[in-house]
């Protein structure tokens, strides 16, 4: 079954309106196979998607919202996935680099932004759903994108400057944290069933560990690690992407 | 705005008539609406329609392989409620069509008279 290009970005535009509005999963896939139905049997009578849905896709998307409840569990079960994910990222690493001093700031501020991030993200995955230019897509996102390292940066100088430690882990502690995110990664793998939060932790914190044993000077050292996470990270997401593209 | 609101009512009660003819699906509902002469009615517009009368428990769902073979396919099936809410619309339909169809006609007869 093969559907023309249009009626299949329709479909995926409303896969992203209904998720980030917060419906159900297994409802909007349900919507969806039957819409999918449709098209399929309208467009081999010739039909187009203007047929079916009238010239205004976002106004369509919004009839299929009102219907819909918000998915509480489902977002809060989201929530506390990111939530756990951004610490176990931030642990590992900072496992890594033997700086497990956390101030008030920390213990507050990567909660706080990751939330924030979430719910501006599904603001802005709405708006994109409806958004027919593929530049404006990219760059509303490399902008979403800047404002959250910038979230980040702030927190950290906040923290360099004003934070007092509240909490500090000796050896011990330290290796208790590092089982602890990599059981997180495990668990994520497992609940998202797809090895993206193994293979990035990965490539993210394994060429810096490593080098830290060679006779290499330090800035050289980061600049390797550094290199070598990106390119092994944007390889994987390409096989993926690549991958993905071949089952559709 | 309104005009559309008195249609969606108007179409989830022929949407309810149709299914309680036995079951069927989203596209075969369509043809069915065109060959009573249902052209206004966009294709798309009975979806979210239909999810609303799920909701309300008007009508059930089950998921079945096409005849044909291929994938799944939704099939529609009119519940006891369902049933009821027709009864309900037909009569609320008889009497505003008789208001209507007298007032319009009235009308008419008005003009020539003039």
């Amino acid at each position: 079954m093969k559907l023309s290009p249009e009626s299949r970005k329709f479909i995926e535009d409303l896969r992203l309106y209904l998720f980030s509005t917060g419906k159900s999963d297994n409802e909007i896939e349900d919507i969806v196979a039957e819409l999918e139905d449709h098209l399929w049997e309208a467009e081999k009578r010739g039909k187009s998607i203007i047929d079916i849905i009238g010239n205004s896709p976002k106004e369509y998307m919004e009839q299929f919202a009102n219907e819909m409840k918000f998915d509480i569990k489902q977002w809060t079960g989201y929530g506390a996935m990111m939530i756990l994910g951004v610490f176990a990222f931030v642990l590992m690493g900072d496992v890594i680099n033997r700086d497990t001093d956390y101030s008030w700031f920390e213990l507050i501020g990567y909660p706080l932004l990751t939330v924030c991030f979430l719910l501006l993200f599904m603001k802005v995955m709405k708006f994109l759903a409806g958004v027919r230019k593929k530049s404006v897509g990219w760059i509303v996102l490399l902008l979403i994108s800047a404002i959250q390292i910038g979230g980040f940066v702030l927190l950290i100088w906040l923290d360099n400057r004003y934070g007092e430690t509240v909490i500090h882990f000796n050896s011990t502690g330290n290796i208790v944290l590092f089982c602890l995110s990599a059981l997180i990664f495990i668990g994520g793998s497992i609940w998202s069933k797809s090895l993206v939060l193994i293979v990035i932790p990965i490539f993210l914190y394994l060429p810096e560990y490593v080098l830290m044993f060679t006779p290499l000077k330090e800035d050289l050292q980061m600049v390797i690690s550094h290199l070598i996470s990106l390119l092994g990270i944007l390889i994987y997401l390409f096989f993926v992407n690549r991958k993905e593209n071949r089952f559709e | 705005m309104e005009s559309s609101q008195i249609l969606k009512g108007i179409l989830e009660g022929c949407l309810l008539a149709i299914i309680s003819k036995g079951e069927t699906y989203g596209y075969e509902m369509i043809e069915k609406l065109g060959k009573y002469g249902f052209i206004m009615v966009r294709e798309g517009s009975i979806y979210p329609l239909l999810l609303r009368m799920r909701k309300e428990k008007l009508v059930e769902v089950k998921t079945k392989p096409v005849p044909s073979g291929g994938p799944q396919r939704k099939y529609y099936y009119i519940t006891n409620k369902g049933l009821e809410e027709l009864e309900k619309f037909k009569e609320i339909w008889m009497d505003i069509s008789t208001s209507v169809n007298m007032l319009l006609d009235q009308e008419t007869k008005g003009e020539i008279e003039k």
